[in-house]
């Protein structure tokens, strides 16, 4: 297993992320507003639960106490309180409710790319193959 | 592998973060006042001394208190690494430069040999503080497109800096010094410090804000060592008194600030995120001032340009037009989210949005009144006669506007209700 592959699967769905981002905010107010942001929502809680389930467990085992993961956590569900108060009422997902999650999902990843994946890649070289697998076997998640 | 240090909540307290920011506006505002009271004469050339007091107001005032704090904040984002003693570090920065910009503009204004001297004192306490805590831990990091270019940003700005102390010092001492000293200290502040600072700070921010991909990592890395080795270059022609070797150096050095700012704006035009926000109307204002410095740099240094007028121009457009508008942006997008993500770890009993923080609203007058505070200004250095007060209260208007805003935000901040008043670890950005 060549080092860095759980970067590089993990950094490619940041950018999927952020192109189905970018794409509900242009649609934000359009008839196909509601579609793009269930989409992006449902592509990003899939994300959120493939790390916390697959990668942060195995993780902490390793590093042990301490470290990155308790941040991460709460910017998690950070994210998934501002993705619930966007559904269900398709007026709440509104310009602003995007200006907020861009800032978060955005630094977000610059925290997890910068420093949690390379440590991951270093950590978890010796299980990465079997841990890449798991999170690509992992079901898809329906809001 | 160690994770220690590697935790994220080692940013610095929310509160002496926001100080700097709160404050640094009202330095913009006295600069304003300043330009007021010395009348239109102040744009006679750029040695007069109002217009020594009010730049220094803010460059000192405004962008250094944003650019510090702002370092102490974004680090342990990019790297998980905070500043070390950043809580008990910044108050001494943030009242150092306070103390040293307003003690700087009343020595400009008075002609003080006294005051100069009182000057250097905090200014130097400031400056070391976070130069030597900022370089300390930058330098012993990775390469980084965005650790990598802020180090040797804040390298230049030190060496500026520290031009700028000798200088004080002999006008405190009635010393005579070398003429030249008073082209490359501006030149080491603005295109080795917030030039490169820019351009790091950009290439992060700008894929994160904007979804606007800028050039490679590669040439994020090279541009510190770029403009280093090219204002050296400067300094040593000086020296040597070769004029032609300056020039041609110095031209080359405005190409490459022209360039950046034409890659920037040339991705913030083809974006594929479609809304425009406040923050992208500011770097759009901040982009036309840096390819307007460049180019009118770059024209003095060829010497197609001459006359006492145009290096006014250019250091209006750096410091005022780019480097303000900038930071202005950024303040928009960096203060509303520090306070987001304090309230929601410390559980707001009502789901806000960063966009309830400051008012929409406020932000874009704000936007319409920096921009006429800039064309005023513009044509009073053209004017003077005429529009000097008028521009002088645009200015004023500008800076109080973004005390204000900002200062809503705290205000929202404090009476935001809470869950849990005792909160988790420091948000971070």
């Amino acid at each position: 297993m060549s080092y860095g592959v759980l970067s590089h699967f993990l950094a490619a769905g940041h950018r999927e992320l952020d192109r189905l981002m970018e794409d509900a905010d242009n649609a934000c107010g359009t008839p196909r507003g509601a579609a793009a942001f269930a989409r992006f929502r449902e592509v990003m809680e899939h994300h959120l639960e493939i790390e916390e389930r697959v990668l942060f467990p195995e993780f902490a085992r390793r590093a042990g106490p301490g470290g990155p993961l308790a941040v991460m956590r709460q910017e998690h569900d950070a994210i998934r309180g501002l993705l619930a108060s966007g559904q269900g009422d398709p007026g709440a997902v509104s310009h602003a409710l995007f200006d907020t999650l861009t800032v978060l999902v955005s630094q977000h990843h610059v925290k997890e790319e910068n420093v949690l994946y390379p440590m991951s890649d270093t950590l978890l070289a010796d299980c990465a193959e079997a841990l890449l697998a798991a999170m690509q076997e992992a079901p898809a998640v329906h809001g | 592998m160690s994770t220690r240090g590697l935790t994220f909540d080692e940013a610095p307290p929310l509160m002496p973060v926001l100080r700097s920011f709160l404050l640094a506006p009202w330095f913009l505002a006295a600069a304003g006042v300043v330009l007021l009271s010395a009348g239109p004469t102040v744009w006679a050339d750029r040695y007069t001394p109002g217009l020594l007091a009010a730049t220094h107001l803010v460059t000192i005032g405004f962008l250094t208190l944003v650019a510090t704090a702002a370092v102490f904040q974004l680090v342990p984002v990019i790297e998980g690494v905070g500043i070390p003693y950043a809580a008990a570090l910044l108050p001494v920065v943030r009242s150092g430069f306070a103390m040293g910009a307003v003690l700087l503009a009343a020595a400009f204004l008075s002609g003080s040999a006294l005051i100069f001297g009182l000057a250097t004192v905090p200014l130097a306490l400031a400056a070391g503080t976070f130069i030597i805590q900022a370089i300390a831990v930058l330098w012993r990091r990775p390469r980084h497109r965005t650790l990598t270019p802020m180090a040797y940003a804040i390298v230049m700005l030190g060496v500026a800096l520290t031009l700028g102390l000798i200088m004080a010092g002999a006008r405190a001492a009635g010393a005579a010094l070398p003429s030249q000293l008073s082209v490359t200290h501006p030149l080491w502040a603005l295109a080795g410090g917030y030039f490169v600072l820019w351009a790091a700070v950009a290439a992060q921010v700008l894929p994160m804000f904007q979804g606007v991909r800028l050039w490679p990592a590669r040439l994020s890395l090279g541009l510190g060592p770029l403009v280093l080795t090219l204002l050296t270059a400067i300094m040593i022609a000086d020296i040597g008194t070769d004029g032609m070797a300056r020039a041609t150096v110095s031209v080359a050095l405005a190409v490459v600030i022209v360039a950046a700012a034409a890659i920037v704006g040339h991705g913030l035009w083809t974006r594929t995120r479609r809304r425009i926000d406040s923050m992208t109307v500011f770097w759009y204002m901040g982009l036309a001032g840096l390819m307007g410095a460049g180019a009118v740099s770059g024209l003095l240094s060829a010497g197609v340009l001459t006359g006492l007028k145009a290096p006014i121009v250019c250091g209006f457009l750096a410091i005022a037009v780019a480097a303000v508008s900038f930071m202005n942006g950024m303040l928009y997008k960096i203060v509303p989210f520090l306070i987001w993500l304090h309230l929601q770890r410390q559980g707001t009993t009502r789901p806000i949005v960063m966009s309830s923080v400051i008012d929409e609203r406020a932000i874009w007058r704000q936007a319409i009144a920096h921009a006429l505070a800039i064309i005023l200004c513009l044509a009073a250095i053209g004017w003077p006669q005429p529009l000097s007060a008028t521009a002088a209260v645009a200015w004023i208007a500008d800076g109080a506007l973004l005390g204000i805003n900002l200062h809503m935000a705290v205000a929202f901040y404090r009476r935001a209700p809470r869950a849990d008043e005792a909160g988790l670890p420091h948000a971070t950005l």
